[in-house]
């Protein structure tokens, strides 16, 4: 069974930089996500700090495509979410959602400063399980960048940030396909003949063996 | 006469996900009076997951069924390694040890991505078997543990239980090979004399002054 999940995003009209707010919240219960599907590091990383030659795109969740790095590569002020801001490596093991451009911690042009990557979580197997991720809390509040035009749209960052939820959804999805396995016994019981080595070619000779 | 084995392996159905089956192997040997009076000498043997080793570190000694055996051509370190009764530890295996290669390692939890990769298990102590004391006269392994979990929509461990299914007949092997160490026969010296005060020159052979008998 899934988990239900809230998530919500806001991009408010104001003609400077829009303010957005994001939230997801998932809470996994007993008897949700038992076949714990593992999540890999997932961050939205602007598109002018993706090194365009370097990603392989792993799928696509609508019309958003979803890459990992061939290679690690840097970037600078990436928020992490639940920490603060760090300058990390992008691993080849994260799954990358590109984002149209920066957030901005300002509304104010030359006001505040740019995050240009957020860590959404950490990866890990999810499930009801102690040690395992069993609930997800993101609220992110910030600024998009300002479009100069006469009527600015911002449908690309709703799109992006749309992505995440389905993105989940994906994963513990995907997840299923690694199947359940059979029960096997082996028993022996028995007593080894005094033959001669060459005339014990089979084991059925000397004992009864039993694969279920 | 041969002891009676008792090998049992079994190996849990696993769940849908990101888990790992537990299995467990147990084997029962009781060496009674009249059975293994040939004592024959049973190696150190291990199972070990074939990524603790190179295949140019070991050579096959023999067959069982369809698996090799393997020893050692110099002694090589594996890390955490399952000895009855002392916990993981780190062992050298040593040339004369006989190793049974695992697929892959075990683990200590269920849970795919917690615990610790086990590299093997001990499953003897080298000694002679036989029911006189100060022999191994008994065997009684029992281990229990986790499979690794395999990422595929049918994971099949019947590898592991062909494995496993290997150490009854690796007993009866090394206990009939055993049997190739033969007896001999009686042999006699008997000698009954007198020497006699003879000069030192004359006494040149003992067939001169004692009878021999060999039998």
């Amino acid at each position: 069974m899934f988990p239900q999940i809230f998530y919500d995003v806001q991009i408010l009209p104001g003609d400077k930089r829009p303010k957005f707010s994001f939230t997801l919240q998932v809470n996994i219960r007993k008897g949700e996500l038992e076949w714990r599907p593992r999540v890999p590091t997932v961050c939205m990383v602007g598109i002018q700090d993706i090194p365009k030659d370097q990603l392989q795109k792993r799928f696509a969740v609508g019309k958003v495509k979803i890459f990992s790095p061939a290679e690690a590569f840097f970037v600078r002020r990436v928020l992490v979410i639940g920490e603060r801001m760090y300058n990390l490596l992008i691993m080849p093991d994260y799954l990358v959602i590109p984002l149209p451009g920066c957030i901005y911690t300002h509304p104010m042009k030359k006001e505040g400063c740019d995050i240009r990557a957020v860590i959404l979580f950490r990866g890990g197997y999810m499930s009801p399980y102690e040690g395992d991720i069993n609930s997800l809390d993101i609220a992110i509040e910030g600024y998009l960048p300002w479009r100069r035009r006469e009527k600015p749209d911002y449908t690309d960052f709703l799109e992006a940030f749309s992505v995440v939820p389905k993105l989940l959804e994906q994963l513990w999805h995907d997840s299923l396909d690694i199947g359940a396995s059979e029960e096997l016994v082996y028993k022996y019981q028995g007593r080894p003949e005094l033959l001669p080595w060459e005339e014990k070619t089979g084991e059925t000779k000397t004992s009864p063996v039993v694969f279920i | 006469m041969f002891p009676q084995i008792i090998c049992e392996a079994h190996i849990a159905p696993k769940p849908v996900g990101n888990w790992c089956p537990q299995f467990s192997l147990r084997l029962k040997v009781k060496v009674r009076k009249g059975e293994l009076e040939w004592r024959p000498w049973v190696p150190t043997t291990y199972m070990v997951s074939s990524q603790a080793f190179s295949e140019c570190q070991l050579q096959t000694v023999f067959a069982v069924g369809n698996a090799q055996i393997l020893q050692p051509l110099y002694d090589f370190y594996v890390p955490r390694l399952l000895i009855p009764g002392m916990g993981i530890r780190g062992r050298y295996i040593y040339t004369t040890n006989l190793v049974i290669p695992l697929p892959d390692c075990f683990y200590s939890h269920p849970m795919d991505g917690r615990g610790k990769a086990i590299h093997g298990v001990r499953l003897f102590q080298e000694g002679y078997m036989s029911p006189y004391e100060g022999d191994i006269n008994s065997l009684d392994v029992a281990i229990e543990g986790y499979l690794p979990c395999r990422r595929e929509k049918h994971p099949d461990y019947t590898d592991f239980l062909e494995v496993f299914s290997i150490v009854p007949k690796l007993l009866e092997k090394i206990w009939r090979d055993a049997l190739d160490i033969g007896a001999s026969k009686e042999l006699v010296y008997k000698y009954q004399g007198h020497s006699a005060l003879l000069p030192r020159e004359e006494k040149t052979g003992e067939t001169k002054t004692s009878p021999v008998v060999f039998i």
